[in-house]
């Protein structure tokens, strides 16, 4: 199968620099996806943006993410499924839910070990806290 | 002659079968462009938040100008307006996001929309600007939030609650039509997320004028802000209120007081004079 331009960009940068670039997913809606993408200095090539619940399920069983952030609600699915879901996936993925629910999610959260953020939030305290997790 | 009656028709239903492509075409070629339009201001507007770390949007110049140009029309602002609204849900950029909307223009846009003649674009200004975090003329709102249109009315109301807080619900009782319940909750939601500190006094202020819907709200008020036990005497005079629905209630959230309600601290002997004293006295369980 033929790979997409950004898949061999990003595999030829790998093999170019010896270190393997850390792919990630934003499942948002565009705008979003792009302000946090232009917010956080990603590399256009590490990261995929979708918005429909089917556009996730071909990205997640083609690519290995190492970073997931996603709405809490996402079109075509209920949240907990979608969340349970793409933990059964990418059981090793660091994934980040934009929750605007007060909380609603915190025990599937805690349940998953999904980093919960609640919004709104400033983009500062956001790119702060999404470039600190794990660390 | 029947021939000739016959060409025509055909040649009418040519026409028509010919028009409708015709329009097809059009509101194809509008959408396109709408489409393309749409994708260049979302990509610009992410370009312009995305990469400001401060609320200066100055030396964006260039970029906030070609934005201004794509949202000339009322389409295009409209569509800039609720990408804007959408990026506050997510993201806290009050300072960013008013000056980006004076730049563009957009504030001024909206509040000569309030002058426009349908209720229901004056409406979906009022919406627009509250949303914005837009300020609205005071003496604007003081009229539509009693106006006969029922969104222009309810949605004046949100608007009013959201830029004056607590101050502004002695003012919900010029409106004569009954509140729903679900403005109630709009509205105790507005408040919890924007005033989250009760005013006492505003609220008996708003209880003292009378109006039926309003003593609703206050006590709901009252019991979503935990001020049912100060605020039981107010309960009381609810309970024994003509108004069979602001009655209900009030008993209900008196009995939910559980250990608080004592029969010494209600003073309900002054309202042994009332009809239904006994049996509103039997469903307070005193």
């Amino acid at each position: 199968m033929k790979m997409p331009a950004e898949n061999s960009y990003l595999s030829r940068l790998n093999q170019d620099s010896g270190i393997r670039m850390k792919r990630k997913l934003i499942i948002s809606d565009r705008l979003i996806a792009s302000i946090l993408r232009r917010r956080l200095k990603w590399a256009p090539g590490a990261v995929d943006i979708v918005q429909h619940v089917h556009e996730v399920e071909a990205k997640v069983n083609r690519h290995p993410y190492d970073f997931i952030i996603t709405d809490a609600h996402v079109q075509g699915t209920r949240s907990a499924d979608h969340l349970q879901y793409l933990r059964a996936q990418c059981p090793t993925a660091k994934i980040i839910v934009l929750d605007h629910d007060r909380g609603s999610l915190r025990e599937s959260s805690e349940t998953l070990s999904l980093h919960r953020v609640a919004l709104p939030m400033t983009l500062d305290q956001i790119s702060d806290l999404i470039n600190t997790i794990g660390q | 002659m029947t021939l000739t009656l016959l060409k025509v028709l055909i040649g009418i239903v040519c026409v028509l079968i010919i028009s409708l492509w015709a329009l097809m075409l059009i509101a194809r070629a509008l959408r396109y462009r709408d489409d393309r339009r749409h994708v260049e201001i979302r990509s610009l507007l992410g370009e312009l938040l995305g990469s400001i770390a401060t609320a200066d949007v100055s030396n964006r110049q260039a970029q906030v100008q070609e934005l201004r140009s794509l949202t000339s029309g009322v389409k295009g602002r409209r569509y800039l307006i609720d990408q804007l609204r959408l990026v506050q849900d997510y993201f806290s950029l009050p300072h960013l996001s008013s000056e980006l909307l004076d730049r563009l223009g957009i504030d001024s846009a909206l509040v000569a929309s309030l002058h426009q003649k349908g209720n229901m674009h004056r409406a979906r200004a009022v919406v627009n600007l509250y949303e914005t975090d837009s300020l609205i003329p005071e003496d604007m709102l003081d009229k539509y939030i009693a106006h006969d249109h029922i969104y222009l009315r309810r949605e004046s109301q949100i608007a009013l609650i959201k830029q004056r807080g607590w101050a502004a619900l002695p003012h919900l009782s010029a409106s004569t039509r009954r509140m729903t319940m679900w403005q109630q909750i709009r509205i105790i939601e507005k408040l919890t997320t924007y005033f989250p500190v009760a005013q006492k006094d505003l609220l008996l202020e708003a209880w003292n004028q009378g109006d039926e819907s309003l003593r609703m709200l206050c006590a709901r008020l009252a019991d979503s802000f935990d001020l049912l036990p100060e605020m039981h005497g107010m309960l009381l005079e609810g309970a024994f209120s003509d108004d069979k629905r602001l009655s209900d209630l009030c008993v209900t959230l008196l009995r939910n007081l559980d250990g608080n309600l004592q029969p010494e601290s209600m003073p309900i002997s002054i309202y042994s004079a009332h009809p239904n004293y006994i049996n509103i006295s039997k469903r307070l369980a005193l």
